[in-house]
């Protein structure tokens, strides 16, 4: 009878094995997503659209991960073959590292022609974002996700105070005023006044006060911010005819031939750019330990006039909690640096058709909108960017397109997380003092040339 | 299996011995295969070849060229200096305050019980929130720097300068890890018969004197043992660097377990990074024989 027990139990057991393993047949189309501002948000929102058309056949299941591991767990992944996850949000700047295992879209989109969409509209995004986001080495491995620049954010209240603009334009020669949306651009000399205006020029806080909080923390804030400067001059008529054009994949750091750009020995583009960080830095709190987070710190904390940072950080700064609720504006930067990421597929993925349906899905025309509405990650999408609506309810919104017409772009190539630790580690010396400027870029620059060589490019 | 009656004739008992064998002998030789044999293997086969994950499936064999390149780094220099400098000050550091406070509270009081246990509340804490936290006390605008300027002192920039910065790696390495030297230590004290201390004072010893005659020659086994698996533990120093500073400024607390970190899984060359954590467990290994070596402990405890 005992025995007789135990064996029913078994066969019961075993069924609902059965049922369940039958009961949960469909497909996953596995997601990973950085989980910051809206990205995972809005890959979730799309996930349920998509499972509400598609959910009998495939389901899509989002992950959200942290930025400090993304990369990591992408390149353990790609190189074990483990096929985790069908679908990546990829930075640009990572495509270097990981392009070689990412499926070829234009392949995907030959196998199955049925799945293009006639009104994805590709010319709705900028050249500047479509090269650098979606192409490599002459194939295409991804589509738009998320912008972003680096925005300067300033103080509406201050930059208005009638008191401060005469002070000003006592002290200097000419108005301080943020260029809006139609106006020329900031120079680097302006910034420099406006930060040593707010720093030393006026009191405008009970506390300490800065003008600017200028992100130059180890890694990517310092390779990023950089780039924003040497960007100036390296994309100027003479930075074009010394040093040649800007190759999408390597970027503003190396020249057409792909050398180090900011070499001392081929230029002093460099030297100049960065003594013009280290400048506009001294009326900064800090700099060397802001990284992208702590920099909107002083800022919304009211102890800094002005911050750089990502468009995408506009939502916490400008939170009814912050103390800068309601007095915040944004304007361009003189050489705005380019952000962003792309949605890309595992090519060792088995399910690469769904997995373009998903992507085209998030990245279309309408769901950029939908998707910038409800929140406000930083769209790809011209025709979002542009858009009046959207614009008068946005108040950040106007600086995305123009932000794109003159920008700065890091190297795509696969040592760029060996040349971010260089500059991390050797011209930050420039910030603390350890090094001169000329020798902290000279320093960088030959470490740099070693990566490259070693790598043989 | 199931409703057999049991029948130990000669012939099911040797099976049953054989199964015996399997299970209990086995299942543990699987295990150690599967998590440490073929582990190690693998790991002897990275540390000899280049296997960069941007672009490569499987590792392939160069010989020792990742050493030859390791000695050239000057970035593996660095991070050995840092962490040389960062463990023996912490350490120094721990190992005083551990003492002081095992000495103070060698004698049982009212409440000396609760204030020893409260002592080892920061041993329980994870360094990575010890990190996070220290990152937050050591801001600029953060609640030391608040405090400071309460006594007139000017905001100090504990994590953009490379003094600065390593101190503050001490200081939040000192404030988790004093506890355990006290805890040894004190548990040391404990161990010395009174008797001894009583018999020395009768000879007219005081103060200093107790201490450096009978105290502390009683207690350098305890001593030895907290400052061995002290010093083997902070040279593996992680996760406040990686938290409070990135490694930075300058690389100034870019220690050595954080170096590998970011050379094996930012930039994905597993074999490299392999490679400078043998050289990590070769030094560790030496350090451990060094440390017991000079003080001399086979003598002093007996070991063969």
């Amino acid at each position: 009878m005992k025995n007789l027990f135990y064996i029913v139990l078994s066969l019961i057991l075993i069924s609902c094995l059965g049922v369940s393993s039958i009961v949960y047949a469909n497909e996953t189309l596995n997601v990973a997503i950085m989980s910051a501002h809206g990205m995972s948000d809005s890959a979730q929102y799309v996930a349920e659209q998509f499972n509400k058309k598609y959910g009998d056949k495939i389901e899509v299941e989002v992950t959200p991960i942290g930025f400090d591991v993304l990369l990591d767990k992408m390149l353990i992944d790609f190189s074990t073959g483990s096929n985790l996850f069908d679908v990546y949000s990829v930075g640009y700047h990572w495509i270097g590292q990981v392009g070689l295992y990412l499926a070829d879209l234009e392949k995907v989109k030959s196998e199955y022609p049925e799945i293009v969409d006639p009104n994805y509209d590709e010319e709705d995004f900028s050249k500047i974002l479509w090269d650098t986001y979606t192409t490599w080495q002459g194939k295409q491995i991804g589509l738009p996700f998320v912008g972003g620049t680096l925005t300067l954010f300033y103080r509406t209240d201050l930059f208005e105070n009638p008191e401060y603009k005469k002070a000003f334009k006592e002290e200097y020669g000419y108005d301080l005023k943020m260029p809006q949306l139609g106006d020329d651009p900031l120079t680097y000399q302006q910034l420099y006044d406006y930060a040593e205006f707010f720093t030393k020029g006026v009191k405008w806080s009970d506390a300490k006060q800065y003008g600017m909080a200028l992100p130059a923390a180890a890694g990517d804030p310092l390779l990023s911010t950089f780039c924003c400067f040497f960007g100036d001059y390296r994309r100027s008529p003479e930075g074009i005819k010394e040093l040649g054009k800007v190759d999408p994949d390597y970027g503003d750091y190396f020249t057409e031939d792909h050398k180090v750009a900011f070499d001392p020995k081929i230029s002093d583009f460099g030297l100049k750019a960065l003594k013009d960080y280290l400048e506009l830095g001294k009326f900064s709190p800090a700099p060397e330990t802001l990284d992208w987070i702590t920099t909107s710190e002083p800022f919304s904390s009211g102890l800094s006039a002005m911050m750089i940072g990502w468009g995408g950080y506009w939502p916490s700064i400008t939170a009814p909690s912050s103390k800068v609720h309601g007095k915040v504006g944004v304007s361009l930067i003189p050489m705005p640096h380019l952000g962003g990421w792309n949605v890309a597929i595992n090519n060792d993925s088995d399910k690469k058709k769904w997995a373009y349906i998903y992507m085209q899905m998030l990245t279309s025309k309408d769901t950029t909108k939908i998707l910038y509405k409800k929140f406000t990650e930083t769209p790809t999408r011209n025709s979002t960017m542009m858009d009046n609506e959207l614009q008068k309810d946005n108040p950040d919104l106007w600086v995305m397109a123009p932000s794109l017409e003159r920008v700065s772009t890091r190297p795509k190539i696969p040592v760029l997380a060996k040349l971010e630790h260089s500059m991390g580690t050797i011209l930050s010396k420039a910030w603390t003092g350890e090094l001169s400027p000329e020798e902290a870029l000279q320093r960088t620059a030959d470490d740099w040339n070693r990566i490259v060589k070693m790598a043989g490019y | 299996m199931l409703g057999l009656k049991r029948n130990y004739s000669n012939n099911n008992y040797s099976k049953d011995i054989n199964i015996a064998k399997i299970v209990f002998i086995g299942i543990p030789l699987l295990s150690m295969v599967l998590l440490i044999i073929y582990p190690t293997y693998y790991f002897i086969k990275m540390v000899l070849s280049r296997y960069d994950l941007s672009f490569m499936r499987e590792p392939v064999f160069i010989g020792l060229t990742n050493f030859i390149n390791i000695f050239s780094d000057g970035f593996f220099w660095s991070s050995v200096f840092n962490t040389f400098i960062i463990v023996v000050f912490a350490v120094l550091i721990e190992f005083v305050l551990g003492l002081c406070l095992a000495l103070l509270m060698r004698k049982t009081f009212f409440s000396g019980q609760i204030i020893r246990s409260l002592f080892i509340i920061p041993i329980m804490i994870p360094p990575i929130i010890i990190g996070l936290d220290f990152k937050l006390l050591f801001d600029t605008f953060g609640p030391v720097n608040g405090f400071l300027q309460i006594f007139g002192i000017d905001p100090v920039n504990w994590l953009g300068t490379p003094f600065w910065a390593r101190t503050s790696v001490i200081i939040a390495d000192v404030w988790q890890w004093t506890p355990f030297i006290f805890i040894i230590l004190l548990a040391g004290l404990q161990s010395i018969p009174e008797e001894l201390n009583e018999a020395a004072k009768v000879d007219g010893a005081t103060g200093f004197n107790l201490f450096r005659f009978i105290t502390w020659p009683l207690l350098i086994p305890s001593a030895t043992v907290a400052l061995a698996i002290r010093a083997i533990d902070a040279v593996k120093i992680f996760d406040v660097p990686f938290l409070l500073t990135q490694g930075g400024p300058g690389g100034a607390t870019e220690v050595l377990s954080l170096y590998i970190y970011k050379t094996t899984f930012r930039m994905g060359t597993m074999g490299y990074g392999a490679a400078m954590a043998l050289i990590m467990l070769i030094g560790l290994s030496l350090l451990a024989v060094l440390i017991i070596k000079i003080i001399n402990l086979q003598n002093r405890i007996g070991w063969d």
